[in-house]
């Protein structure tokens, strides 16, 4: 930036100082306006943005301190310096309280005026930058593409606009394969938060002593294997979001922990004694009912309501068939660029068959199920033929069995089809491998 | 380019001014003329509340007087109503200017006298000041003796002649 293009505006009743100031910094090629009151300098203001600012405090009408909030209130970013007499410092220190940048004595020193227009302007070229940067970012950060036009999705979206430029803690509840980390995403990447990263942490991944790790970091030689200090997910959330899953899945030690994290912000890494400050906004997201927990005494009253405070319930693809036609095409176009198949829609039969299916596992039990289907086809369209679930579809269940079976029995014949490999039977099924797990063990499945 | 004439009131180093007047020739290519001005009295441009001399009215009061290009030299303090102090002063694609020795001698400063870097200072002051008569504002070029120095430090980093820009700019301003 060449110094012509920074204006500077002096407000400043007294002629000489006016005068004599503009010829300095037009001596130095700055581009420069100045007027004797605040009344003609927030004229000026209305049509102009000057990059530095010089005030003096004492004028008649308004002085220069309400001037520099005026000015503040239309350009927070406004550089502004008082002028001040010796006798009145303390309103210049007053000043720079209330956001001035910097201020000058009269008569100044032309040498210390020099320095502070020179840090001033490489403030506003630093300011300016940054700005450009973050504008550059902006575009390089697209805001994930939340599929669907249906009311519920239309409120779902019209929630994370109202919720994501406040800090406020958000928890999102949807069954497995709703969309709820995407959800996450969408809210942190328009929220201020965005430049800092959004991190997150499984909790129904981790036994009780390695979340407490993954969180909160550990100290070198905090437990047999800890070789290294290590930072935790709260500290690594410093200026961002922690997105915290199955949160439902908490262990009753490690909830006191967080509930005390989130109220002081402050941690100390398991095994040591330094308090780490870390600021981070909580977004959490369960599939379980959590009231239940509370009621149960498995969940902590106290977090519940402290994580709680913004609610956003995602329907499940059963609460909003009239998105699988758009969801649909979009996982087609998705994936025909992955694959560069020529693949361009699908059947009407194929998508009424679709729009008939229960999908227990959702939004992504769906796409994965299009994208298997885009594997396995051979035309322009996808077919009914395509879909591995068309030949069941008229349902072998016996109306003996009850849900819970039916889910019994369709995992253990994945399962088996895939030789117990659990990643493959949960991209089949539609669900993540922790869901698996979960399963195995509530259903009292084992390995033969 | 016309003749530059150089003049004293309490000027502390009359022995320097023929070194200072060739140290201009050769540095500008013109004949740098010593002149008398008449006597002028400089207490009536004494403030008694700040203890200098206000550089501002000496100009005023000898601008009637310069026929051409003319540079005053004072060993007084000098300061102008805003500024506590300046080194000298000239009035832009105006015909006077007045340079001080006073926080141009190392002695201000509380170091010992060097009389080399005090000749070197005062003729760099004194091409300065002639640019402003000449049109030219402060220049960004850090070595050129148009560039704005606030302390002896910035003058001694600077050279003593005019970059090609500034060069380009008199002839322009001037042709």
């Amino acid at each position: 930036m060449v110094q012509s293009q920074i204006k500077i505006l002096i407000v400043d009743d007294d002629e000489i100082v006016r005068d004599s100031l503009s010829a300095w910094f037009k001596e130095d090629g700055y581009n420069v306006d100045s007027c004797e009151n605040a009344n003609e300098a927030l004229k000026k203001i209305s049509n102009t943005n000057y990059d530095i600012y010089f005030l003096d405090i004492k004028m008649p009408g308004m002085d220069g301190i309400e001037l520099h909030k005026r000015i503040k209130n239309i350009y927070p970013d406004a550089l502004v310096m008082i002028i001040t007499a010796y006798a009145s410092v303390d309103t210049a220190v007053k000043a720079l309280k209330d956001g001035a940048f910097d201020y000058i004595t009269k008569p100044f020193d032309p040498d210390y005026l020099s320095h502070v227009v020179k840090n001033a302007v490489k403030q506003k070229i630093l300011t300016d930058e940054n700005l450009r940067l973050k504008e550059s970012l902006q575009s390089a950060l697209p805001v994930p593409e939340i599929i669907g036009s249906s009311k519920k999705m239309q409120e779902i979206k019209d929630s994370i606009k109202t919720v994501a430029p406040t800090n406020t803690t958000v928890m999102i509840r949807g069954e497995s394969g709703t969309g709820k980390e995407l959800v996450a995403q969408s809210i942190h990447l328009q929220s201020e938060r965005k430049y800092s990263q959004m991190v997150s942490v499984n909790c129904g991944a981790f036994s009780e002593s390695l979340l407490e790790s993954e969180l909160f970091g550990h100290e070198k030689g905090a437990f047999t294997g800890a070789l290294y200090r290590r930072k935790g997910k709260l500290e690594l959330a410093d200026g961002g979001t922690l997105f915290l899953d199955e949160i439902g899945a908490i262990h009753p030690k490690t909830q006191v922990e967080l509930l005390r994290v989130i109220e002081t912000k402050e941690f100390t890494r398991v095994g040591g004694s330094e308090a780490i400050k870390t600021d981070f906004r909580i977004i959490c997201a369960t599939n379980s009912n959590l009231e239940e927990d509370v009621r149960e005494g498995r969940f902590r009253e106290d977090l519940y309501y402290r994580i709680r405070v913004y609610l956003i319930e995602l329907p499940s693809l059963r609460e909003r068939i009239s998105d699988i036609p758009e969801l649909t095409q979009y996982f087609i176009d998705k994936y025909r660029r992955k694959m560069n198949k020529p693949i361009e829609g699908i059947t009407q039969e194929a998508l009424d068959l679709l729009m008939r299916k229960n999908w227990p596992g959702n939004v992504r039990e769906l796409e994965n199920a299009i994208e298997r289907a885009m594997v396995v086809s051979t035309g322009r369209e996808l077919t009914k033929d395509d879909f591995y679930f068309q030949k069941d579809e008229e349902s072998q269940i016996s109306s003996g069995l009850t849900l819970a079976d039916i889910e019994k029995q369709h995992i253990i014949t994945v399962l088996k089809e895939n030789d117990w490999n659990i990643s493959l039977a949960a991209k089949i099924l539609g669900v993540d491998r922790t869901t698996i797990y979960h399963k195995l063990k509530t259903y009292g499945i084992e390995r033969p | 380019m016309e003749l530059l004439t150089l003049s004293k009131v309490e000027f502390d180093y009359e022995e320097e001014l023929t070194a200072i007047q060739s140290k201009l020739n050769s540095i500008l290519g013109v004949r740098v003329k010593l002149n008398k001005i008449r006597e002028i009295d400089l207490e009536a441009f004494y403030s008694y509340d700040r203890g200098q001399f206000n550089a501002a009215k000496i100009i005023e009061a000898i601008s009637g007087e310069c026929e051409n290009y003319h540079v005053l030299l004072t060993s007084v303090d000098l300061f102008i109503p805003i500024f506590t102090y300046v080194f000298g002063l000239a009035k832009l694609n105006g015909k006077c200017a007045v340079v001080s020795t006073h926080r141009l001698d190392n002695e201000f400063y509380g170091l010992p006298e060097n009389i080399n870097q005090l000749r070197d200072r005062i003729v760099k002051e004194v091409v300065h000041e002639l640019g402003h008569l000449l049109g030219l504002q402060h220049c960004p070029n850090y070595y050129c003796v148009m560039a704005s120095s606030t302390s002896v430090d910035e003058l001694d980093l600077k050279g003593n002649n005019y970059c090609p820009d500034c060069k380009t700019q008199i002839v322009l301003k001037n042709s």
